[in-house]
This record gives structure tokens, C-alpha cells and sequence, in this order.
């Protein structure tokens, strides 16, 4: 597997490191874009000693910003932008993702072309005994958000 | 009914830097409540931030958002009546969201303000939607979240 450079620190505000380490899955024929990306919980990252002071946990949020970094690391800036989260589709967390888990996400990414300005996220992240822990879609793009 | 910030420390379990709701100014048990939460440029998010980027990389995290809708949404259901403060030995979590849409930037100096309803109680499952503003700018719309409550033993067994 290639491995993809991981934006640290990622150039725009972001709550914590939200990855690892991300390796490129072999292409499928459908010309989508699929990673690994792992993330192992730890109490010393930013928010987390907050949440909670006395039981580690990754809030499930930080699944949705660890797409945004992947995608940026990924599929890089246009125009001094990095894709942003438009649309939080869908997203099931199954368990909990205590301190010292690490946390593998699967995301396929499709409209990966250069003329698309967005593109769908599907993630299923499991930990480290192999249980599903969350499916996640989203929808992300580059420039402005969609506005109201 | 409003809530301070020691009201809401005392029915939320996270804390700082991951408490981000600042303050209730209307809540209507079991149906509605308006929260706000300020953005400051000295939150964790803007600590490894260089300096001289473009000015929409300072841009406060959609993450960060989605939670702090959430949490606000979990003091509504705590005073739904389903789960009390003497049930805080549980832990708050969300275990979903549906079309949760990103439709404006929000950067320090903004107040978040989060407006909220309960659409059903299943099963210690709470359903919400509503919409997070920024004075009169709709910054996202929220199409459902469910937060539930767990007992701390299934978590950490």
C-alpha cells in the first residue's frame, strides 16, 4: 500500500490531528478514490482530556473531521482551499472509541475527478478487534458552503 | 426557563476545552431549547495555527459545530424528565446524525447560537433537528441527530 503524507499540522483551524496514518487502497475499475486511515485515541490529544475528565473518548464528531484531513491530505487544496464538509449525510456510531484504541476508517472517495468541485465520502471505521464503530457519509467540496 | 453556566456544567459530563455550550437563554422542557456558544481565537483548534494563511483556514471546524449542537441538544433531553441529574452517572453520547448541512462560515468573535427541537423520545433515544445561527445568518441545518444515553459500565467494560 502507498502511504499518504499526513497534514501535520493540518494548514487550517482543526481540533485535533485527526489521523495517523492514511495508505491508498488499490483503485477499483469505478475510478474512486479508497484510503485506510488509522487513528489511535489518545487522552493527550487537544479536547480530549475534556471528554471525559475521567473516561477517555473519542467523540464520534472527530470521525467527521478526520475525513475532512484525509480528504485534504488526499486530494489537496484548489485555489488556496481545502475540500470542506458541505453535507454530514448519514452517521451511526456503534461504540464507543475508548484511549488506546485505534481506529481504522475505510473511505471511499468518488468525484474525485479534477473538473468536480465535490466529492462523497463513504466510511466505515472499525477498532482494533475488528467490531464496526461507526458508517459515516458526507459530501465535501472546495470554496464557499452551500448557503442557506 | 434559562440556564447559566453552572446549571449547565451540572447536567453536561464533558468539560473544558470540550464544553461548548456557554449558555442557555430558552428552554422549554421536553420541547425546545436555544443555546449559544461563543468562538474564540483561543480554543485548541487555533493553537498550532500559523500565522499568514488565507483568512478561511481560521475558519472554526464543522466538527466542532455538530458537537456543540449536540451537547445542547443533550441539556434539552436531560430536562425532557427521561434522564435527570441524578442519572449523570451515565454517559451522554450521540449516536447519530441525518442531513446535517454546512451553510456558512463561523470564525472567532461569533456567538453560535443553536435552536432546537425534540421530534420523539424511543427507547432512551432522543431525536432533534433544528438550525445553528449566527445572529440572522443560518451557518447549518441540522435534519436530525439522536443522542443517547448509556450506562457508564457498557462503556468501559
Amino acid at each position: 500500500m502507498t502511504a499518504v503524507e499526513v497534514l501535520d499540522p493540518p494548514p487550517f483551524a482543526a481540533p485535533l490531528r485527526a489521523v495517523d496514518r492514511i495508505d491508498l487502497l488499490p483503485a477499483e475499475p469505478g475510478g474512486s478514490t479508497r484510503v485506510r486511515a488509522v487513528k489511535t485515541v489518545r487522552v493527550t490529544d487537544p479536547y480530549l482530556g475534556g471528554h471525559f475528565p475521567d473516561l477517555t473518548m473519542l467523540p464520534g464528531v472527530f470521525l467527521v473531521e478526520k475525513v475532512r484531513q484525509v480528504a485534504a491530505a488526499v486530494l489537496g487544496p484548489r485555489d488556496g482551499a481545502y475540500p470542506e464538509v458541505r453535507e454530514l449525510r448519514s452517521a451511526r456510531f456503534l461504540l464507543p472509541m475508548l484511549g488506546g484504541e485505534e481506529i481504522s476508517s475505510d473511505i471511499e472517495l468518488t468525484g474525485t475527478g479534477t473538473d468536480a468541485d465535490e466529492v462523497e465520502a463513504a466510511v466505515r471505521c472499525r477498532r482494533g478487534d475488528g467490531r464496526p464503530v461507526a458508517t459515516l457519509a458526507l459530501r465535501l467540496g472546495w470554496g464557499a458552503p452551500d448557503a442557506p | 426557563m434559562r440556564l447559566d453556566h453552572a446549571a449547565i456544567r451540572d447536567c453536561l459530563p464533558v468539560r473544558h476545552p470540550m464544553l461548548l455550550v456557554d449558555r442557555v437563554v430558552a428552554l422549554e422542557p421536553g420541547v425546545s431549547i436555544t443555546a449559544e456558544k461563543a468562538v474564540t481565537g483561543s480554543e485548541p483548534c487555533y493553537q498550532r495555527l500559523p500565522d499568514g494563511l488565507p483568512p478561511d483556514r481560521y475558519a472554526y471546524p464543522s466538527a466542532l459545530v455538530l458537537e456543540s449542537f449536540g451537547q445542547a441538544a443533550a441539556v434539552l433531553w436531560v430536562h425532557t424528565g427521561r434522564a435527570g441529574a441524578a442519572e449523570l452517572a451515565e454517559v451522554l453520547m450521540l449516536a447519530g446524525f441525518r442531513r446535517c448541512r454546512v451553510e456558512g462560515r463561523v470564525f472567532p468573535g461569533d456567538v453560535l447560537r443553536h435552536e432546537i427541537r425534540i421530534d420523539q423520545v424511543v427507547h432512551g433515544n432522543a431525536f432533534s433537528s433544528g438550525a445553528t445561527y449566527v445572529g440572522k445568518r443560518r451557518v447549518a441545518s441540522m435534519g436530525s441527530l439522536v443522542a443517547a444515553s448509556r450506562p457508564r459500565s457498557s462503556v468501559t467494560v
